[in-house]
């Protein structure tokens, strides 16, 4: 699991350093395989105001630039990016600087004769890309010439790698990490806000679960008026830092979510789900799969299912592999509208004989497998909701929920008996 | 001249040439029963003495002693220079340098892994434990079921299994040996087990698909944590040296709780050499100890990663390739 410090943050104050945290959650059983200091990709970078570009005397393809970077002197740059012009604001690597993405440390130098201080620099050259077009250009209008870069691209950030072992489902999130990190240095909990939601159900979406050992709560709503686009760079950066690959909103709120209650989520396309219906009354069911049936995932596989698959359906069509990997045909994209968010708890012995039928392991398999926490279902789905409301507009217009859990008030409680503990510890 | 005279002298001629062309002493004596035998050549000459006058016979006869004599003779010296010639051969065939240096073997040396497991062994039952070893191809059961690891359980993905057509597998750790040694022992128990442990990993420079483990165990009444971490870190300094700093990390594994990963900071990095815990409960109960009378602990380690540390070996295949170059150095 990586864990970006900035997110853990929000959820627990940490008045030590990356590596003495990562310590003591290497000893606590949470291995630290590798600490990343993004902030080391640009130190020394800062925000540039390029004041002239004129073109290079002796090179057709080189511009000089006068740029601002808040110093008494203007630094006199040779640049060789087609795109750079007056008046933008970029990122200066200062004389001194060294960049780590390229291995370069920067000294004062002449191109074709030009006197050059500094570098302006692409996102390749912040280890923020594989490949770059020329330089990185501001769009921010509150930049002042000088400032630190970082945190304007998502660099003043440290990520921990940490190993989980298999009994501790409850690490794959950071809520989870947190409540950690609270259990051994005595720090507060500060969970998100989740405010109650009033959502009614409706004739439009019914859930209907055929296999109720395998899955214990679906909670399905429909979320109308969504506006699908990138998310913004926060969102963006954090799943980066979690090294999950930023989609567009809806989807993104899906996988922040997962990471954040280690809680996986699915948004479906509620139009592509009535087409495969053939009905706009939606009743989704879950259950196995029948010799033969077929189902197209997510990954572009046509896949011949097997009994041990858990299915999603709609009016008992195939739609997702429950659990695992959700399905193409009703697949969120640029032109969806409405969608169907389904929150749901399966089996965790399900889940892995329906994942290891394909060989097949996705973020969602790998948490459903160790255990899901079940009282915190409600708390994560209303999370996603808010957050589809906030960055998608959306409008949440009807819910429906099957709940076959086991009311955990009345499970037996486990005795811990002192002695025992003594017995077995020994004297410390 | 008698006719018996011209015989005699054809006989010594053809005798003596006969004697000088033979290379063998069984044709010689063929030779001397030929012509000097009671049945031989001279022999029946003589034989027509009788009709000899008596002033003809005493010539004759001196003849015929001269020459019996002389076939004697070159009878005699051909079978001496056969003889030597033999003797000489047998000298020639049989010579012996008494001076040359004797038939080399080379001495063969230990292998870094059993040497080290016969330092592991050697430090352990030095505290009491007894050597157990059980079968590498193994049951579902003794593998996994027995050591709290029920099917379906997340921790089997911890150790990819080769299974085996038949529904049997090849062993992932030396733990199967724990059971199979409680189920036929009474606590108290002490013992240490070497052996071979397979898993589907792809062979590099730090891990292999197959190789060396040693597990420990020990049952008893009133066994702690402490004493696990006791044994464990005396272990470890007989094994590393006495100031070598030793830490306890929390770990999971199926078999025992609490777990812990040992880590021994060696060239000033932490380094993890093993895994260790309490035996847990469902595996004393899987053998029929009650674990509200008995607690253990149980300890397991992979000896290529020991031998690589002790010998700074940069790459486990060096240990399995046989080759005379490296093993020498050992």
């Amino acid at each position: 699991m990586r864990v970006s410090l900035n997110w853990l943050k929000e959820f627990v104050d940490i008045n030590m350093s990356p590596e003495e945290l990562g310590r003591v959650l290497t000893i606590a059983g949470f291995e630290l395989e590798e600490l990343i200091d993004l902030r080391s990709q640009a130190d020394g970078v800062v925000v540039g105001k390029v004041l002239e570009r004129s073109q290079h005397p002796n090179a057709d393809k080189l511009s000089v630039c006068k740029v601002d970077i808040g110093a008494e002197e203007h630094l006199n740059n040779v640049c060789g990016a087609s795109n750079v012009r007056a008046d933008i604001f970029v990122p200066v690597a200062t004389v001194g600087t060294f960049l780590p993405a390229i291995n370069l440390k920067l000294k004062p130098t002449k191109l074709r004769g030009e006197p050059s201080a500094g570098m302006i620099c692409s996102l390749t050259e912040l280890g923020l890309e594989k490949e770059s077009e020329g330089i990185y250009i501001f769009e921010e209008d509150n930049i002042k010439p000088g400032d630190d870069v970082r945190p304007l691209m998502g660099l003043n950030e440290v990520i921990l790698d940490l190993a989980t072992t298999a009994n501790r489902a409850d690490a794959l999130s950071m809520v989870g990490i947190a409540r950690e990190v609270c259990a051994l240095t005595g720090a507060e909990m500060r969970l998100p806000e989740i405010e109650e939601q009033n959502i009614t159900a409706n004739s439009s979406l019914k859930i209907d679960v055929q296999e109720s050992e395998a899955c214990m709560a679906y909670i399905g709503t429909v979320i109308e008026g969504v506006k699908v686009e990138p998310s913004p760079d926060w969102l963006k950066w954090r799943l980066e830092a979690a090294g999950t690959r930023p989609i567009n909103n809806v989807v993104d709120v899906t996988n922040y979510v997962l990471l954040e209650w280690g809680q996986p989520l699915h948004a479906f396309d509620r139009e592509k789900l009535q087409q495969v219906a053939g009905n706009s009354d939606l009743n989704i069911g879950v259950r196995f799969a029948a010799e033969g049936e077929k189902l197209k995932t997510l990954d572009e596989q046509e896949r011949n299912l097997a009994t041990e698959n858990l299915l999603i359906t709609a009016n008992d069509k195939p739609v997702a592999l429950g659990g695992v990997l959700g399905g193409e045909e009703t697949e969120v994209d640029g032109n969806t509208n409405n969608i169907v968010l389904e929150a749901a708890l399966f089996d965790p012995v399900a889940i892995r004989r329906s994942s290891r039928a394909h060989s097949m392991r996705s973020e969602a398999s790998t948490r459903y497998e160790r255990g899901v926490n079940q009282v915190e279902l409600e708390s994560a789905c209303k999370r996603a909701i808010a957050l589809l409301q906030e960055l998608a507009g959306g409008n949440p217009v009807a819910q429906g929920m099957s709940d076959n859990r086991v009311d955990f008030y009345s499970l037996p409680a486990i005795e811990l008996r002192l002695n025992r503990i003594n017995h077995l510890l020994g004297a410390v | 001249m008698t006719s018996i005279q011209e015989q005699l002298k054809e006989l010594n001629t053809a005798a003596v040439s006969a004697i000088a062309s033979t290379d063998n002493l069984d044709e010689l004596d063929k030779l001397r029963i030929k012509y000097l035998g009671k049945k031989g050549e001279l022999s029946q000459i003589l034989r027509g003495m009788g009709k000899l006058s008596p002033e003809e016979r005493p010539a004759v006869g001196s003849q015929a002693n001269v020459v019996k004599e002389e076939v004697q003779n070159s009878l005699e010296q051909r079978k001496q220079s056969l003889q030597q010639a033999k003797i000489e051969a047998q000298i020639k065939a049989e010579t012996l340098d008494v001076t040359m240096p004797g038939v080399h073997r080379p001495l063969g040396r230990v292998h870094p892994l059993n040497g080290v497991v016969d330092r592991v062994l050697d430090i352990f039952v030095g505290l009491g434990y007894t050597v157990a070893t059980g079968p590498q191809i193994e049951t579902d059961y003794y593998n996994f079921e027995a050591l709290n690891t029920p099917p379906d359980h997340p921790a089997r993905d911890m150790q990819d299994t080769f299974y085996l057509p038949g529904g049997n597998l090849l062993r992932t750790h030396t733990s199967s040996v724990q059971i199979r040694y409680m189920e036929n022992n009474e606590p108290p128990i002490r013992f240490i087990a070497p052996g071979l442990v397979y898993r589907r990993d792809t062979v590099v420079a730090t891990q292999s698909a197959v190789f060396n483990k040693v597990e420990i165990l020990a049952i008893d009444k009133g066994l702690k944590f402490t004493d696990l971490k006791g044994t464990i870190k005396e272990f470890l300094q007989r094994m590393f040296g006495d100031d070598l700093p030793v830490q306890f990390r929390t770990s999971y594994f199926p078999f025992t709780e609490p777990s812990a990963e040992v880590d021994v900071q060696w060239k000033g990095k932490w380094l993890e050499v093993m895994g260790c815990g309490m035996v847990d409960p469902n595996v004393l109960k899987a053998v029929g100890y009650d674990p509200e009378i008995y607690t253990g602990f149980a300890a397991g380690f992979g000896v290529e990663r020991f031998a690589m540390v002790l010998h700074q070996i940069d790459d486990i295949r060096r240990l399995y390739n046989s080759d005379l170059r490296f093993l020498n150095q050992f």
